[in-house]
């Protein structure tokens, strides 16, 4: 009998890192309206990390620090939808579902058969399944994007070290988008 | 329906008042004509250590003006002092008065990189980020480890 994977629950939602972003950015921007005021009257500035900068490299710093965060909430959110996408993968296989996508799912585990399962790949094996089941030209877009966006996941996850060819640009805002219609496209969506 | 004097209105004039004050409490004039002063005595300072070399034709320097645009005090014009040591040049460009945890801030360029000094309760020092923050005084033998990085 082979071993099955071992599920946490200590996964990320979309409305956690939402929660978690608003809260970095609300911090930023805080500390950011702080020393800018300090700063214009004259007035000292304790943040031992902003020692030295005049007006326009405290813009540049705190500018910098919402791109970052940005950025990290980006790769938290796409990564989020990865985890939940398959939680779902191995819910179907193991509870023996008998849809469509199920059925596809529980064949693709058993081709792995021997090999190490929780290899099963995200884009070929996952997503595409979903794409080539789905009735809906909507749900098919909705997974095309997303897997637009995985090149970006990749290269913040890869410490960004090639210059990226995305086709777009990605900022929380969108990446929710993406991410809502993925799960909504996979009937994960929390929102009904 | 909320009460104005001790809603908006009030916010508004606590936020007026506290404005006000901290204006008032700074005499940007007076500052500026302090920062520049403390400029002129840096070049003094360095002058001097470099005037045996000036004398023998090692040094040549040079200074020249440049504007510099900063809030409350506008645009005013400040020097730039320029060392030629051999093909290589040395400049000092002052950034500004309005420096975050000092009263000045000049940048040394150099072919291979830049160094800060501030201007901190009357005195000069150079700063150092990493590992982590700290400032050591600017005396002859700090000027000669600061050429040595600005120009290797």
């Amino acid at each position: 009998m082979t071993a099955r994977v071992s599920i946490s629950p200590n996964r990320t939602g979309v409305d956690d890192v939402w929660e978690y972003y608003e809260a970095l950015r609300a911090a930023i921007v805080q500390s950011a309206e702080a020393a800018r005021q300090s700063l214009a009257e004259g007035a000292n500035v304790e943040d031992p990390r902003l020692f030295g900068m005049d007006m326009p490299e405290l813009n540049a710093h705190f500018a910098s620090l919402l791109d970052e965060a940005d950025k990290q909430v980006c790769l938290f959110l796409i990564a989020g939808a990865e985890g939940a996408i398959r939680v779902d993968f191995f819910e179907r296989v193991y509870e023996k579902r008998k849809d469509r996508v199920s059925r596809a799912f529980r064949d693709i585990y058993k081709s792995r058969c021997g090999h190490n399962k929780t290899r099963v790949h995200l884009e070929e094996d996952i997503l595409d399944t979903w794409a080539s089941q789905s009735q809906l030209g909507k749900a098919k877009t909705a997974i095309g994007v997303f897997k637009g966006a995985l090149k970006f996941r990749h290269w913040l996850a890869h410490g960004r070290w090639w210059a990226p060819k995305l086709g777009r640009r990605y900022d929380p805002v969108g990446v929710v988008e993406i991410v809502m219609g993925l799960l909504e496209a996979t009937g994960l969506s929390t929102d009904e | 329906m909320m009460n104005e004097e001790n809603g908006l209105h009030a916010y508004l004039r606590q936020k007026a008042a506290s404005t006000a004050g901290a204006e008032e409490e700074v005499d940007w004039k007076q500052r500026k004509e302090k920062w520049l002063k403390h400029v002129a005595r840096l070049y003094k300072m360095i002058h001097k250590w470099i005037a045996p070399l000036e004398s023998d034709g090692t040094v040549r320097s040079q200074t020249s003006s440049e504007s510099l645009e900063e809030d409350h005090i506008g645009q005013y014009q400040v020097d730039v002092l320029t060392l030629f040591i051999g093909k290589q040049r040395v400049e000092f460009h002052p950034k500004g008065t309005l420096i975050i945890g000092a009263d000045g801030r000049v940048d040394v360029h150099g072919q291979h990189g830049i160094r800060t000094l501030v201007l901190k309760e009357e005195r000069w020092s150079i700063v150092e980020r990493l590992p982590r923050l700290r400032t050591f005084p600017f005396n002859e033998d700090s000027f000669q480890d600061v050429l040595r990085e600005v120009m290797e």
